[in-house]
């Protein structure tokens, strides 16, 4: 932690400095994480990207002005929070709390994909994918700068302009019913897995 | 004290291995810690690498066209001036009249939308039609023009030296259709705007189009014909085309029937010019952000059909769709729902019918609702 934090700060220094091999290389760092981020808060991908293209347009623009900051990921989502706003209240066709539309194309990792394993996996972020629609917005965003993001509840707090108490409650609530939600579900499971296991000490005449 | 998911997870950095360490005891708690926080640490949205490299290449070139015109720019200037003398010396007459036509083309007020068609002479002179369709035809020498079907004739003089612009400016729910001095033939789509001499004096016949129109190109090998617009020329000797550039679209597209023309773009708005040559049966398709030209095979009867009275859709979004409608109808068409704009459509529709009966057509195979509210159609 303390290392990437200090190539960090170099990455930054660099910048600021002029060199433009650094300047990419902050783009490729953060690309994927403000782009989950801004999608939070505007469903429309092409004014998200547009977006992060005018913010980092910008931070290059800018450079020589920009002051030693603690954290550049803060810095950048709290520019990029500030031009989707600006974009969305500027765009009469995108509203803030469209619906979004949750598509998931999580990978499951090879040693998890034994026979009953991935099923239930699948089964798990169906269920899960359900649970986080069913949140508001606010913990929906809240999860997703907690745990895609890795923010600290200040930053959580600052960005969504709320108080760090409610941040908090805003993802134990969350966190909750997403538990509650796997409890249900596990039970039925096990359920299942001891017919299952109940069935295979038949012997091979089970198995073909 | 046993802790349920939302005690650990809560933490600030928690990790796999607080998890580990919290539930050795209680299994089925920690599957459900492991499995939320790994679905919660997966992105569920992601940018493809091409994506992302398209973003990367566009700040590349934005920053490096800025310090370029930055680190080079007495080189820059002394070079321009350099050229702009050169280019006045050897082309003076040629670039003079070429200039003259985009330049005043883009100094023409923008797009308003009348009720009227209206026909701008070169002396400033108007002429209001107030038909649907109206047909406007020059005579060879362009100062006789012949308007609408009973062939009202009106004259204008024309200078001798200076090249005498007319406009032909096509509202929302109208349409025109214009004979030229040479005889070349055009369509104009509603909310269209047309700039052309009078006669075809310098060594092109060159025409500036903003909106949709068909051209029907008289031949002339000696004389190219050239459709300037804000997105791309396109350049012919005789042929049948469509050319689609509406300033608030965001893509323009050339459609070819017959013949062969030229597109001539400019990618990044600096010097360099590229060239593209089609093919009847092909379309260009300029996406005026990216600058970018895609080609692909259609039907040319499609693009050209609305000429007929009719629009013939294949798979078209109905965000498409609506602001053709809108444009032919003159009526002020909301969708919002995203989704519903990307919904397609295939079929034909006579546009001699009302805006309602196209609609209720749509509906049946395309999904959605339409109310009337005053003077606008929601669709929903």
């Amino acid at each position: 932690m303390r290392s990437s934090d200090q190539n960090e700060g170099k990455l930054w220094k660099n910048f600021r400095e002029g060199n433009d091999r650094a300047f990419f290389d902050l783009y490729d760092q953060y690309v994927d994480v403000l782009f989950s981020f801004g999608i939070q808060f505007c469903t429309d991908k092409e004014i998200v990207k547009d977006c992060i293209q005018d913010l980092f347009i910008d931070l290059y623009r800018y450079r020589k002005s920009l002051s030693d900051t603690d954290s550049i990921k803060f810095y950048l989502f709290r520019s990029l929070r500030r031009k989707l706003h600006k974009e969305i209240s500027k765009n009469q066709f995108v509203s803030l709390d469209e619906e979004v539309e949750v598509r998931l194309d999580l990978q499951v990792s090879d040693s998890e994909k034994k026979i009953i394993g991935y099923e239930s996996e699948k089964e798990n972020l169906h269920i899960l994918e359900q649970a986080l629609k069913q949140l508001t917005k606010q913990q929906q965003r809240a999860l997703a700068m907690k745990f895609e993001q890795n923010l600290s509840y200040s930053e959580i707090a600052s960005l969504l302009n709320i108080s760090v108490e409610s941040a908090r409650t805003n993802i134990y609530r969350a966190l909750k019913s997403l538990r509650k939600k796997m409890s249900k579900k596990n039970m039925a499971t096990t359920a299942l897995l001891i017919v299952y296991y109940k069935s295979m000490s038949f012997g091979n005449s089970i198995l073909i | 004290m046993r802790q349920k998911t939302e005690d650990i997870l809560k933490k600030e950095g928690v990790s796999k291995e607080d998890i580990a360490r919290a539930f050795a005891s209680d299994t089925d708690e920690y599957r459900i810690s492991n499995d939320i926080l790994s679905f919660l640490s997966e992105s569920k949205y992601h940018l493809t690498e091409q994506e992302k490299i398209q973003i990367k290449s566009e700040i590349r070139a934005s920053i490096q066209r800025k310090s370029f015109f930055k680190r080079k720019f007495h080189l820059l200037a002394a070079a321009s001036i350099f050229v702009a003398i050169l280019a006045g010396l050897l082309f003076y007459h040629q670039l003079k009249l070429e200039y003259q036509l985009t330049e005043y083309a883009q100094s023409l007020p923008d797009f308003e939308n009348d009720s009227t068609t209206r026909l701008v002479l070169s002396e400033g002179r108007e002429v209001h039609i107030r038909e649907k369709v109206s047909h406007i035809q020059y005579h060879s020498q362009g100062e006789k023009i012949e308007i609408g079907t009973n062939q009202q004739e009106i004259k204008q003089e024309l200078k001798q030296v200076k090249p005498s612009f007319n406009t032909v400016v096509v509202p929302y729910g109208k349409r025109a259709q214009l004979t030229l001095s040479d005889g070349s033939m055009v369509w104009l789509n509603s909310g269209s705007k047309l700039i052309y001499p009078a006669s075809f004096r310098s060594k092109k016949r060159e025409v500036y189009i903003d909106g949709e129109g068909v051209f029907k190109v008289q031949k002339d090998l000696t004389k190219p014909f050239i459709v300037k617009s804000g997105s791309f020329d396109v350049e012919v000797t005789g042929t049948v085309f469509n050319i689609s550039v509406y300033s608030d679209d965001k893509f323009s597209s050339a459609v070819l029937k017959e013949g062969s023309i030229r597109l001539d773009y400019n990618p990044n708005g600096l010097f360099a010019t590229k060239t593209q040559e089609m093919l009847p049966g092909d379309m260009a398709i300029l996406n005026l952000k990216e600058k970018a030209v895609e080609t692909k095979k259609v039907n040319p009867e499609d693009y050209m059909s609305w000429v007929e009275g009719y629009y013939s859709f294949r798979s078209e979004q109905l965000g498409g769709i609506l602001k053709k409608l809108s444009r032919y109808y003159n009526v002020d068409i909301q969708l919002k729902d995203r989704a519903l704009m990307k919904e397609t459509f295939t079929g034909g529709v006579e546009l001699k019918n009302s805006i309602e009966e196209v609609l209720n057509l749509i509906k049946k195979t395309t999904k959605f609702n339409y109310r009337k509210e005053g003077e606008q159609i929601i669709i929903y």
